[in-house]
């Protein structure tokens, strides 16, 4: 019966550990920020690409953000 | 449901509650802080510009809208010399970004260094760039999160008018 109050006790604990949502601070953005953070590399190209998408698929959007994931604007 | 499930449950619920910090409001007193001034190596209070309408800007050397608004804001402080102070409070991990980016963008105005984000927290920051503007008696009269190249005219406007309040 210990044993069994034991496990409880971890598998309680391993849950609390499972948490992995820290929130980032907007001043710890930086290396989000970073050009290789990007989705793409290329803005006018993906642009492009994009606008040839939606004229073909009459659907546009889903692909993210400029930049990295700063938050900036 | 077993009452083993139900603390489970009730534990994962309870991990999940996120409390959300302290942010500063309009028409509440901006927080006194003591922050290092980069040109003088002394610590920087609120008080030092008491009586002066204040512009505080929390920025990073990363953040795209910040190369934007330093050049404007350089010329905002050299229009508006007499009772206004824009005080920059800098937030990169590393001093070598923010000397870099000073280098780029030179400014007159005083640049102060948060790298830990004590003090941003205490302000509530969300976004960088986030701006206060703190009239003559210390109160926060606005409050700007990012910054567009247009967004220096709403904020002289503002600037003028809390100059010309007593």
């Amino acid at each position: 019966m210990k044993t069994y109050s034991y496990y409880k006790i971890i598998i309680i604990g391993i849950f609390l550990f499972l948490s992995a949502c820290t929130p980032v601070k907007p001043w710890q953005r930086g290396n989000l920020a970073s050009p290789q953070m990007a989705l793409e590399t290329d803005f006018q190209e993906a642009g492009l690409r994009q606008h040839t998408f939606s004229s073909k698929e009459s659907a546009t959007g889903g692909y993210g953000g400029a930049g990295g994931g700063c938050g900036c604007n | 449901m077993n009452l083993f499930s139900q603390k489970i449950i009730s534990t994962l619920l309870l991990s999940s509650l996120s409390f959300s910090s302290f942010a500063l409001d309009i028409g509440k007193v901006a927080p006194e802080f003591s922050i290092k001034n980069i040109a003088t190596q002394k610590l920087a209070n609120l008080k030092h510009y008491q009586g002066k309408v204040i512009y505080v800007d929390f920025w990073a050397s990363w953040c795209p809208p910040c190369r934007t608004s330093f050049p404007l804001l350089e010329k905002l402080a050299q229009d508006h010399k007499q009772n206004f102070q824009i005080i920059a409070i800098n937030m990169d991990e590393e001093i070598e970004a923010m000397e870099a980016f000073l280098k780029k963008y030179p400014v007159s105005f005083d640049i102060l260094r948060d790298p830990e984000g004590i003090w941003a927290d205490t302000y509530g920051v969300e976004s960088m760039p986030t701006s206060f503007i703190i009239d003559k008696k210390g109160i926060v009269r606005s409050i700007h999160s990012g910054f567009a190249k247009d967004d220096i005219h709403d904020i002289e406007k503002e600037i003028k008018h809390l100059l010309e309040e007593q």
